[in-house]
């Protein structure tokens, strides 16, 4: 039962709003977990039991954490045994069949694959889990003492699929507080839910056709399709994951739980840094939290601080420094996608972008101090944008190619046969969508990309909205939902797409 | 929007301007539709309204079934060599509510002698949720049509052309790739188990089934060879259940078809590729020599037909001789 | 001697002289200063006042501002 479901939005979520508001408030969280274990338990009841144990086992670990008092070689002892404990579980479940692969090729030997049910939701809960032993580790947090709290932490229904992956400062109270739901949280949510839907279901769901031809049959395309299959990717996986994302956090904005954000406006970015500060917003803060500041303040890292800011002076030493703490964070992002080489091969990609980002800066310093460029002008912001926009586009292409080797092979026929041509003799038309479909797509990514521009520019348009007749205002939320209904691709010759990053 | 100061009276007015909108923009889809596809009250899919666009009663053959079907049985070679008029109705992923759909609606504009079903789908399970997704969607198309009919705004970007008839052959889809399947050629190993038919899809056969006797049609059974979708013990299932219903069942995958599973399949022994096709595609016209089929050829009202195969043999021809042809770089046995 | 705050600031301009340091509260909040900077700041400081500043430490709230960053040094001195 995916958000973008009508069981979902007509019959799971209005149901648990109706039961949790009908309920005294100190039985909300009660309803809340009830409804997210019965979530869990419609998707799998196999996976349901590994939650069970994850939560049971953070739940009394962090207790003992706290429960060794000062004693810090049995707390690091049971923080070491948690995090390893959650890890193994996340590695069994998605990386069996990666690693037996590789043993296959190492050795010649042919183990059978093992059949494995696909991990839904534990890459975002195991996250969840580690970031919470390790803040009752460091002292920033207080155990949590109900094993109920625990578990309506890591299984609050909206987050289980695709996040955002939250920190338990930011959502456990809230999910605890039993807060009543207002009409105001009600509005809210479904504005954000029918937005959310529009961008999954007239754009996504369309360009996914284009994406599953270009990249599964790679072979029969080179040249200027290349380009066109890395934008067609990275737009449908925007506009997918940031639409599940609207669809989430309006759900648990009803309950009046405010979720993290997981978007800013990623497409603004002016670099490859800040584009990870704007995608995948939780994900990225959480290995900046849980990964990188541990390595950047560890032991080794300060010892080569101290030894290489001698030897080489200031600037080698940053080069090093950020080698030593992004190198993790980027193989960790990279792996967390999945057991692939193609996601390994991703995670470098930004590691070594963000390295050369490093070593430029001085350059990059000089120049505008040397030529007296302003920086943030308009000419050179675009500049920016747009170098960002080919670096998106080209990590794109490699994450959604079918294993490294074809996106390798995608990426160089991207450069034989260009054939420009190609965009207007109807070659477009091949790949499962017609003319309509591409006029859906281009109108509904415009339309998007306005809300955007705006966002970015902080106008809000619902703030502006109130303020006009009432014919403007409801021809505006008429547009919404009737642009919905109408482009939305499902019906005759569409069919229904699962959401990508539940597969994550 | 603060939504304490919007008066309950406006709100109101929202919703019932919202439900009269519903019902009238529903009205300009619901006449355009009646014109556009005729009088059928059907849900309008993709395949269904292809079928529409055919002739009536031109058609003498529907294949229905999953990709495994329009992988496996290319109506242009059948009109090639046999001239009997096919037409292939199979779906990516197709259920079997999803094929009592196509052929019920395809039964009202055409009167198929035979009905050929490939037998992959009768496996497929869908999750309950996904049903009562596909139950809730019907229910609320049919009390507000804009839902049922609202893809009909492509038509006035698109014309009412054909749509991708560059790569439609009357259903079939022409597949180039080559990638061998790798396991051993005994897939179907010998068992005497058989793999169950969930009840959904037992009873969406038998309404096929009355349907197709209905229409006086035959229903002929067959399962495309593919040792990725296949086993024994669905053979055995397949064959009870053609016996219990005195129907002709062909399973590709004991027969001798000359298969060449390094070069005749597109993605590693699921589906056939356009040289794979060509092979069963030959044992399926034998089949339907025996049905008294009339050879549409000298028709003039075909000439379409001719048209279309000349586009399809001029590619497809270059494209079996290049897959037969292809060595590959270790040859091992 | 200088005064804890003092000695932030040198370190700070020692980096990067063009931020009036004083008067800015919202270092990070408004991205003057990055993660790659905090990492040489952190060394810096460590060095500077023989502190071990921790994971659990790198949070906004210790990084603002010159009075942040020095209010944390002065907490990690007394443990």
């Amino acid at each position: 039962m995916g958000y973008n479901t009508l069981p979902y939005l007509f019959i799971f979520l209005p149901l648990s709003l109706i039961v949790y508001q009908l309920s005294p408030r100190r039985y909300r969280r009660y309803v809340l977990l009830a409804f997210s274990l019965t979530y869990f338990f419609m998707w799998s009841r196999q996976l349901i039991i590994y939650l069970l144990l994850t939560a049971a086992g953070v739940w009394g670990i962090g207790l003992l954490i706290e429960r060794s008092g000062d004693r810090k070689g049995l707390r690091r002892l049971f923080a070491t045994t948690g995090i390893g404990g959650l890890f193994a579980i996340l590695l069994y479940l998605k990386y069996t069949n990666f690693f037996i692969r590789i043993i296959d090729q190492a050795s010649g030997a042919s183990l059978p694959e093992v059949r494995i049910l696909a991990p839904i939701g534990v890459s975002f809960y195991t996250l969840e889990a580690v970031g919470y032993l390790l803040e009752v580790y460091w002292g920033r947090i207080n155990a949590d003492r109900s094993l109920f709290s625990v578990t309506l932490f890591l299984s609050f229904f909206p987050q289980t699929m695709e996040g955002p992956i939250a920190r338990y400062q930011d959502t456990a109270s809230q999910l605890n507080a039993g807060n009543p739901v207002s009409e105001q949280q009600i509005f809210d949510g479904m504005c954000r839910i029918i937005w959310g839907m529009i961008k999954k279901l007239v754009i996504a769901d369309r360009l996914s056709i284009v994406v599953n031809e270009l990249y599964h049959n790679h072979a029969a395309y080179d040249g200027i399709m290349i380009p066109i299959a890395a934008v067609s990717y990275a737009v449908q996986l925007y506009m997918e994951f940031s639409g599940v994302m609207d669809i989430v956090i309006g759900s648990a904005g009803m309950f009046g739980i405010r979720l993290p954000e997981n978007f800013r406006q990623p497409f603004f970015s002016q670099s490859a840094s800040e584009f990870w500060r704007r995608w995948h917003i939780t994900l990225g803060v959480w290995l900046k939290t849980y990964v990188f500041y541990p390595v950047t303040t560890s032991e080794m890292t300060m010892r080569w601080n101290r030894f290489a800011r001698k030897k080489f002076g200031r600037y080698i030493t940053k080069i090093g420094t950020s080698f030593l703490a992004l190198t993790p964070v980027w193989l960790f992002n990279g792996l967390w996608h999945g057991g692939a080489f193609n996601y390994i091969f991703y995670g470098l990609y930004y590691l070594a972008l963000l390295m050369l980002e490093v070593i430029l800066e001085p350059v990059k310093k000089a120049f505008y101090k040397k030529t007296g460029f302003d920086k943030n002008g308009r000419a050179f912001t675009l500049i920016r944008i747009l170098r960002t926009w080919l670096i998106i586009f080209t990590g794109e292409l490699f994450f959604r190619a079918e294993g490294f080797m074809a996106g390798l092979s995608m990426f160089i026929s991207g450069f034989t046969n260009i054939g420009i041509s190609r965009l207007f003799d109807g070659s477009l038309l091949g790949l499962g969508l017609d003319k309509a479909d591409w006029f859906a797509v281009i109108a509904g990514t415009i339309v998007v990309f306005i809300a955007d521009i705006l966002k970015e520019k902080q106008i809000d348009l619902k703030a502006y909205l109130a303020k006009r007749n009432v014919v403007i205002r409801f021809g505006a939320y008429y547009a919404l939902i009737f642009g919905l209904i109408i482009f939305g691709a499902y019906g005759a010759g569409y069919r229904p797409v699962d959401l990508i990053y539940a597969g994550f | 929007m603060d939504i304490k100061q919007i008066s309950a009276r406006e709100k109101a007015l929202f919703a019932a301007g919202l439900a009269i909108l519903l019902l009238l923009v529903s009205i300009p889809f619901n006449i355009y539709q009646k014109k556009q596809i005729g009088t059928n009250p059907l849900d309008i899919r993709l395949v269904e309204e292809r079928v529409e666009r055919e002739r009536d009663d031109s058609i003498d053959v529907l294949v229905i079934g999953d990709s495994e079907s329009y992988t496996s049985v290319s109506p242009m070679q059948i009109w090639r060599e046999r001239g009997y008029s096919v037409y292939m109705c199979g779906q990516p992923g197709q259920t079997t509510a999803g094929m009592l759909e196509v052929l019920s609606a395809s039964l009202s504009t055409q009167k198929p002698k035979v009905v050929i079903m490939e037998t992959n789908s009768l496996f497929r399970t869908r999750h309950d949720l996904d049903q009562l997704q596909d139950m809730m969607a019907e229910r609320v198309a049919s009390v507000i049509p804009v839902f049922q009919y609202h893809n009909l705004w492509k038509h006035l970007i698109n014309g009412s052309g054909n749509v991708n008839i560059k790569k439609n052959y009357k259903g079939f889809v022409i597949r180039t790739d080559i990638k061998p399947y790798e396991g051993d050629g005994s897939y179907m190993k010998l068992s005497r188990k058989e793999k169950k038919i969930s009840r959904a899809n037992k009873d969406a056969f038998y309404k096929m089934l009355e349907l197709c006797k209905k229409h006086g049609a035959r229903l002929v059974l067959y399962s495309a060879p593919s040792p990725r979708n296949y086993n024994m013990e669905k053979h055995n299932r397949l064959k009870r259940l053609a016996s219990e219903n005195h129907l002709h069942y062909i399973d590709m995958n004991i027969k001798e078809l000359g298969i060449d599973w390094r070069r005749d399949t597109a993605d590693g022994g699921d589906h056939l590729n356009i040289s794979g096709a060509e092979k069963t595609t030959a044992y399926i016209e034998r089949i339907l020599d025996r049905e008294g089929l009339v050879d549409h050829r000298p028709d003039g009202a075909y000439a379409g037909w001719d048209k279309l195969s000349d586009r399809y043999y001029h590619y497809a021809a270059k494209e079996i001789k290049r897959i037969r042809n292809k060595t590959f770089g270790r040859q091992t046995g | 001697m200088d005064t804890i705050e003092k000695r932030i600031e040198e370190i700070l301009m020692d980096e990067d002289d063009s931020i009036d340091y004083k008067n800015e509260k919202h270092l990070i909040d408004d991205r003057l200063l990055d993660s790659f900077g905090i990492i040489s700041l952190v060394s810096d400081l460590e060095e500077e006042f023989d502190v071990k500043i921790n994971a659990v430490d790198m949070v906004p709230e210790n990084f603002n501002s010159i009075e942040g960053m020095a209010s944390m040094i002065k907490k990690l001195q007394d443990n």
